[in-house]
Order: structure tokens, then C-alpha cells, then sequence
């Protein structure tokens, strides 16, 4: 378990205060009553997934800023229709962004990165109005 | 304007990727954690698909992000075992997969169908 406690700590701090405990219980869980050989394989795939998940972790808060990590599960009924698509789209332009930084598409993701942070501007905007 | 909204509604249906696809499933009929989550997902694939724990909490991230998906908070929640739960949204993306591949898997029949005649 010492190297996926190593791994973790290449993700982003947010990231590791809010998942880490999390991550760690499920490893434990998972790397239980297997053989050597299919341990081995079990560390060998799970490290490479930390370290692949690490590096898209700090590519999507260096492009999100504040907003890494942002919870949005909230009840969108209660909001004005205008502000309730006003944030549709902004999640759609961050997922769009989230899409081609998986993709490595970076050109594009600082393009939607622009387009969100516009976006946000609105939403703040209809939001001081209501 | 009625154009731009149906290309807007054409890229909110595009196709979820497998991992998430998996997880809105998961959670369908109940809460779950990590551990269920994963094992859950190789259940429901057939054993196909194993996801690593980077993968399905990067997932998981993106869902709560995108308010897919939210805490639940249940009884015996400790921070080690935090349990995950659809949202209303998630739920309706979950839907749309379906009309999308429901779609998809009547024109590929028809297609084989014919090409078979």
C-alpha cells in the first residue's frame, strides 16, 4: 500500500483531501486474498492508473482554476430559467474543455477554457439580476 | 434560433464514454461506494471491464462536476467510504443514452437485415 500512498500524493491537494482516504480503502479492499502474481499485476495496473489519473487531474485544475472541483448537484429547479441555462451552459463547455484535455487536444481546451470563463461572466451577471 | 438550439441539444447527447456509462448504471438502482461501484461495473460488463481506481475516481470527479451524480450521505458514512448517488440529471443523460443507442441498434438491424435479404 506504500506506493499507491506515494502515488496519491501526485494528485492535486484538493483532489487528495477530498478522494484519498476514499481511493486508499478501495485499493485495500481490491489488492485482498489475491495470489503474488496477481497481486503484482493488480500494483502494476492500479500505479499506472494513479500516475495516468494524476496527470489528468492537475491538466483540468490548471485550466479550471476555482472551479476544480466544484460540486453542482444541486436543485436546479428552484433557479430562473434563464440562469438555469446559463449554467447548462457552462457545464457544457466545461465538459466540452474536460473532453479535449482527455483528448490532448490542448488548442481547443484553451479555447473552451475562454468560452466558459465568458459564460461564467453571464451566469454571474444573471445571477446578480435575480 | 431553432437551429442553434437543436445543435446545441446535438452536442449535450453525444455518446457517454464507456466508464461513465457504467457507473450512471451502477447507481441506478442504489446507492453505492467505491469498492461496489467496481465491482458492480465488472458484474454488469460481464467482466469486460475492470477500472482501475484512477479511472473511476477521475469519473467520478467529472460526475459530480457535472452535478450527475451526488453524495449520499447515509448513516454509517465515514470519510473512507463515501456512497454515491444518481441525480435527476444524471438520470436524464442516462435516458438519452438509451434513446440514443435504442436509435443506433434499430438502423443497424434493419441495415444487416437487409443486406442479408
Amino acid at each position: 500500500m506504500q506506493i499507491f500512498h506515494a502515488l496519491l500524493r501526485l494528485y492535486p491537494p484538493e483532489y487528495r483531501s477530498t478522494f484519498a482516504p476514499e481511493m486508499l480503502t478501495v485499493l485495500q479492499q481490491a489488492s485482498q486474498g489475491r495470489k503474488p502474481a496477481a497481486r503484482a499485476r493488480f500494483v502494476l495496473k492500479e500505479s499506472f492508473g494513479l500516475m495516468r489519473g494524476a496527470v489528468s487531474e492537475w491538466a483540468v485544475k490548471l485550466v479550471t482554476h476555482d472551479r476544480y472541483l466544484q460540486d453542482n448537484a444541486n436543485d436546479d429547479m428552484a433557479l430562473p430559467g434563464n440562469v438555469r441555462e446559463a449554467e447548462k451552459q457552462v457545464k457544457l463547455i466545461l465538459s466540452r474543455m474536460e473532453n479535449a484535455i482527455a483528448t490532448h487536444q490542448f488548442e481547443k481546451a484553451r479555447f473552451y477554457s475562454n468560452a466558459e470563463r465568458k459564460a461564467r461572466e453571464n451566469l454571474r451577471f444573471l445571477q446578480g439580476r435575480h | 434560433m431553432r437551429q442553434v438550439v437543436q445543435q446545441q441539444d446535438v452536442g449535450e447527447n453525444k455518446p457517454l464514454s464507456e466508464p461513465v456509462l457504467l457507473i450512471l448504471l451502477s447507481l441506478v438502482d442504489e446507492p453505492r461506494h467505491g469498492y461496489a461501484l467496481m465491482k458492480d461495473i465488472e458484474a454488469i460488463s460481464k467482466g469486460r471491464v475492470r477500472l482501475s481506481t484512477g479511472t473511476l475516481y477521475g469519473a467520478l470527479r467529472r460526475l459530480l462536476n457535472d452535478g450527475w451524480i451526488a453524495r449520499f450521505e447515509g448513516e454509517d458514512t465515514a470519510r473512507d467510504k463515501q456512497a454515491y448517488k444518481l441525480t435527476s440529471a444524471g438520470y436524464r443523460q442516462l435516458r438519452l443514452e438509451w434513446d440514443r443507442m435504442r436509435q443506433l441498434t434499430r438502423t443497424m438491424a434493419a441495415r444487416i437485415a437487409k443486406s442479408e435479404v
